[in-house]
């Protein structure tokens, strides 16, 4: 059989069973190398500038001061905030990509509350009132595609993107009408400060962090130890095995959305009172688009949503500093933080697939 | 084209399809050759032995029902599909416990809906009642199961298994491993929020030893798995919930001959231990091996209820194209 002339190609690619985690991180310390490389051809012809100082000033970007390094982690749990938010609805394969629009909701009730019943209530009462009504505003507006997906079987891409635009009309509203006559509306309560959360080690948005912090183990819990959970994930893989197992599936599909959105809510809130004490259309700050980036990558495991979430908080940190420290353009800054981006979501294939050359095979 | 000169290569599991076709016979198993034999001097029990690498039986037991009680009767059973065509129309039957109720019809002709009717997957038009029996003859009135989900089904006492047609869409979970796979009929069982995992995984460990599935390990994802294995975890989990009504669906469809046979085997344990058994199939020989009664379908329709034992192939044919006789 070996005079037989076999024609290979000279590139295979053949799915692997399981990389091990030596491969992983072998993979994914590979793409970070390539990246970093690719960046310094980059920066030295183009810009001319020395890639390793700028490495050092992108690093600086997130790990400069100590102030700093508070920021990024302040937000970046407003964005794994909305991701966690993301997670169940993902597992169960109902596209959510209204997030935006449920983180909305719930900051704009917050802030309706911060506004009118700041100094009415007594600040635990008030706190109370914010978090309910912040988190049944993000769950209804999660349950309206939801009622609908399950009911007509609608397709809750477009439902939910529509949303999106529902909630930023009402806070758009709501501020011109809690702006009156003012340019612009300004932090809400500068006067009492009332609605806003109390500074814990030294800063208020460290409630936030602590919050999220919880959510994390939370939802990682939910996901995979409670029924709950194992409906969600029965549901995501196939509706008729659902319903052979006697799986109620149109409830399953809107009580995870109320979920999904009362996360959502609950963030809004948070940013509002921890983070930006006012309401704006731009609040959510495209968190409920990049989350799905996030809990995508981290296939709805929250811990590894954490630390893509870091990555990305990082990344967007040091372009901003390259980019006032150069005085470069924004857009070079965003090429070199993009060129890492894309090797580290490379590497994914190489984790997932195999590549065989023609001469592996002669050799062996 | 073989009399034109040209060189055939056929590649199937149906051993009667070779032997009827082909000149030569070369044999494959797990990815290694085997040999070659001339046709003319191979049988299936020669081709069956060089697939499997062991002797195995190819003669179906059929075992005597012993003491059959009643436990299914299914009257005037209607099926509107959600487009508003019939698909099945007036099915009446009783199924009885230590048998074997084969079903035998051309596919499409309501086999799929029937069973899941049964099985409370289909609503059923008014006016039908599928009555099951936890007592025959016992002062427990019979259970209806027309109305209710699965679910209902089976915390109402029902004992039903079903090994659908649609393994991994509809039977089990492909990407969760055969731990994931026993928890999904039991894991609402126990209070509480939280799921338990011991059980299902033990259950997990028993099937893989008893069934021998291959696979790297309880939690490896079932549609990693070969076609046979993932059956065999399907089966195997259908009947560890001590069913005293078993329905599959073209059970074995797909799978190789050792496979199939332990399938056959399976059921017929089953049965012994007076289990009813209700066996959807489409190859008319092993119908006519296995089951003690075959109920025919056609066009939505009961056409006819033979005698496994008495009917001839092409009887059984001619009731699946159209032919009608009520006992």
């Amino acid at each position: 059989m070996s005079d037989i002339q076999i024609k290979e190609p000279l590139i295979r690619v053949v799915k692997r069973d399981q990389a091990s985690m030596r491969q992983k991180i072998a993979a994914r310390g590979a793409a970070i190398l390539l990246a970093l490389v690719l960046d310094a051809l980059f920066i030295f012809f183009v810009t001319g500038l020395n890639p390793f100082s700028v490495y050092g000033v992108m690093f600086q970007g997130t790990f400069g001061t100590k102030v700093r390094f508070s920021w990024a982690v302040r937000d970046l749990v407003s964005l794994l905030c909305v991701g966690i938010a993301l997670a169940p609805a993902f597992k169960m394969k109902f596209w959510n990509v209204g997030a935006e629009g449920q983180v909305l909701m719930g900051g704009l009730m917050t802030a309706l509350i911060m506004v009118y019943w700041g100094d009415r209530l007594p600040a635990p009462a008030l706190f109370a009132v914010m978090l309910l009504t912040s988190v049944a505003a993000g769950a209804v507006w999660g349950l309206v595609p939801a009622f609908f997906k399950a009911r007509w079987k609608t397709n809750e891409t477009l439902f939910t993107l529509m949303m999106n635009y529902v909630a930023t009309s009402f806070v758009a509203c709501a501020v011109n009408i809690m702006r009156g006559q003012a340019s612009s509306l300004g932090k809400l309560n500068m006067g009492s400060h009332a609605g806003w959360f109390p500074t814990v080690f030294g800063q208020r948005y460290n409630i936030n962090i602590i919050v999220v912090l919880i959510l994390t183990f939370a939802m990682y819990f939910y996901l995979k130890y409670t029924k709950h959970g194992y409906e969600i994930s029965v549901v995501g893989e196939s509706e008729n095995t659902a319903r052979y197992a006697g799986i109620n599936v149109a409830k399953v599909i809107m009580r995870t959305m109320a979920i999904s959105g009362a996360v959502s809510g609950l963030c809004g809130f948070l940013i509002v009172c921890g983070r930006d004490q006012t309401i704006s259309t731009t609040t959510a700050g495209g968190n409920g688009f990049t989350a799905i980036i996030v809990a995508w990558l981290a296939k709805f495991n929250t811990f590894y949503m954490a630390l893509i979430s870091f990555l990305l908080v990082f990344l967007q940190k040091g372009a901003a500093e390259i980019a006032s420290a150069y005085s470069l353009n924004d857009y070079a800054a965003s090429i070199i933080t993009g060129i890492i981006l894309f090797c580290i979501l490379g590497s994914e294939f190489f984790i997932n697939y195999r590549v065989i050359f023609r001469r592996e095979r002669r050799a062996k | 084209m073989k009399a034109d000169g040209k060189s055939v290569v056929i590649i199937t599991h149906k051993l009667h399809e070779v032997l009827a076709i082909s000149d030569r016979v070369s044999i494959l198993r797990k990815g290694e050759y085997v040999g070659s034999v001339k046709t003319a001097e191979a049988d299936e029990s020669l081709l069956t032995e060089m697939m499997v690498g062991k002797k195995v039986a190819l003669n179906i037991e059929r075992p005597e029902p012993v003491n059959p009680v009643k436990r299914l009767e299914v009257r005037n059973i209607s099926v509107v599909s959600e487009e508003g065509v019939s698909i099945l129309s007036d099915i009446s039957f009783d199924v009885y416990g230590g048998e074997i109720l084969g079903i035998a019809g051309v596919s499409g002709n309501g086999q799929k809906e029937l069973l899941e009717a049964i099985a409370g997957l289909q609503p059923v038009a008014a006016g039908g009642s599928i009555k099951y029996y936890n007592e025959p003859g016992g002062s427990e009135p019979p259970m209806e199961v027309v109305g209710k989900n699965p679910r209902i089904i089976r915390n109402a006492g029902i004992h039903m298994s079903f090994v659908p047609e649609d393994r991994l869409g509809m039977g089990l979970v492909g990407s969760m491993g055969m731990t994931g796979n026993m928890m999904l009929k039991s894991y609402d069982r126990g209070r509480g929020f939280l799921t338990d995992r011991k059980k299902p995984q033990d259950l997990a460990e028993s099937i893989m030893k008893e069934l021998g599935v291959v696979t790297p390990g309880v939690n490896t994802p079932v549609s990693r798995l070969s076609g046979g294995n993932v059956q065999k975890v399907l089966v195997g989990r259908e009947i560890s919930e001590s069913p005293i009504v078993l329905m599959t669906a073209y059970a074995v469809r797909g799978l190789d001959i050792n496979t199939s046979y332990t399938i056959y085997d399976l059921l017929n344990r089953q049965k012994k231990k007076g289990v009813a058994v209700i066996y959807v199939g489409e190859d008319l020989d092993v119908l006519l091996e296995l089951c003690d009664r075959i109920l025919v379908l056609c066009g939505g329709r009961v056409s006819g209820i033979l005698d496994g034992r008495k009917a001839a192939k092409e009887e059984v044919g001619l009731f699946m194209s159209g032919g009608r006789r009520i006992e």
